[in-house]
């Protein structure tokens, strides 16, 4: 399977998907941290995937979303943004209503 | 390595007429080296890329199960890199080009703006963007 069919793959498996760089546990940067506190804060359920140990993903991820940098939230295999996006909208109030429209 | 000048004078030659302030520290390393005791963790040494502590090697550990910070050594001998961030800019683009696009699409345009640097040469940029009248 190339990159790109696993990162479709993976977006059609979880309607909620993260791409950071480390875990929710254990961030490895303060974006990616700062990206899971606000989907915790939303109640979200999500799938998280670790691009630091993932190179052919990190790297087929940006052509994919033509999004340079980590994390990056998908909704319903959409792209919604990364850090700042998410942090914007959920100070909006939007976040909170897009997570609970994706949990269905 | 990019400065905050550097960054502008790229998001300006690319969106001519747009507004743009860009701010932050450049060189910033903002690593912290945390005590945790593990079980099962890895050891390595890896090379700090760029920044003040540029070409220093510190001991990096990876962990495979949580670590315990309950029972951390004082000596602090296992340390773990916590924070990635080598670069920390804040940017703030006003431009005529983004009116009627979304919020992904204007970060976008910055990003196509500073073409292949972002996520490379810069690490990470706080953006702000907003759609001016022409």
């Amino acid at each position: 399977m190339n990159t790109q069919d696993r990162i479709h793959q993976q977006l059609s498996g979880d309607k909620i998907v993260l791409y950071m760089k480390g875990t929710p546990q254990f961030p490895q940067c303060g974006f990616s941290a700062k990206a899971t506190q606000l989907l915790g804060a939303c109640g979200a359920k999500y799938a998280s995937y670790d691009i630091l140990s993932d190179p052919e993903i990190r790297q087929g991820l940006k052509e994919y979303s033509n999004w340079p940098t980590f994390p990056q939230l998908y909704l319903n295999g959409e792209l919604v943004g990364g850090c700042d996006i998410m942090t914007e909208l959920f100070q909006k109030g939007e976040l909170q209503k897009l997570i609970a429209k994706a949990m269905g | 390595m990019m400065q905050p000048d550097d960054i502008k004078q790229m998001v300006e030659s690319g969106l001519p007429r747009a507004r743009v302030s860009v701010t932050g520290d450049g060189h910033h390393f903002d690593a912290r080296l945390s005590r945790f005791a593990s079980r099962g963790a890895r050891k390595s040494r890896a090379a700090i890329p760029g920044g003040p502590l540029g070409g220093k090697t510190v001991q990096r550990t990876v962990f495979t199960v949580p670590p315990r910070p309950w029972r951390a050594p004082l000596r602090g001998a296992l340390r773990r890199v916590q924070f990635c961030s080598r670069q920390n800019c804040e940017a703030e683009v006003i431009s005529s080009k983004f009116a009627s696009k979304t919020m992904l699409q204007q970060h976008q345009i910055v990003y196509h703006t500073l073409g292949g640097k972002m996520g490379n040469e810069i690490h990470a940029l706080s953006l702000r963007t907003q759609a001016s009248a022409e």
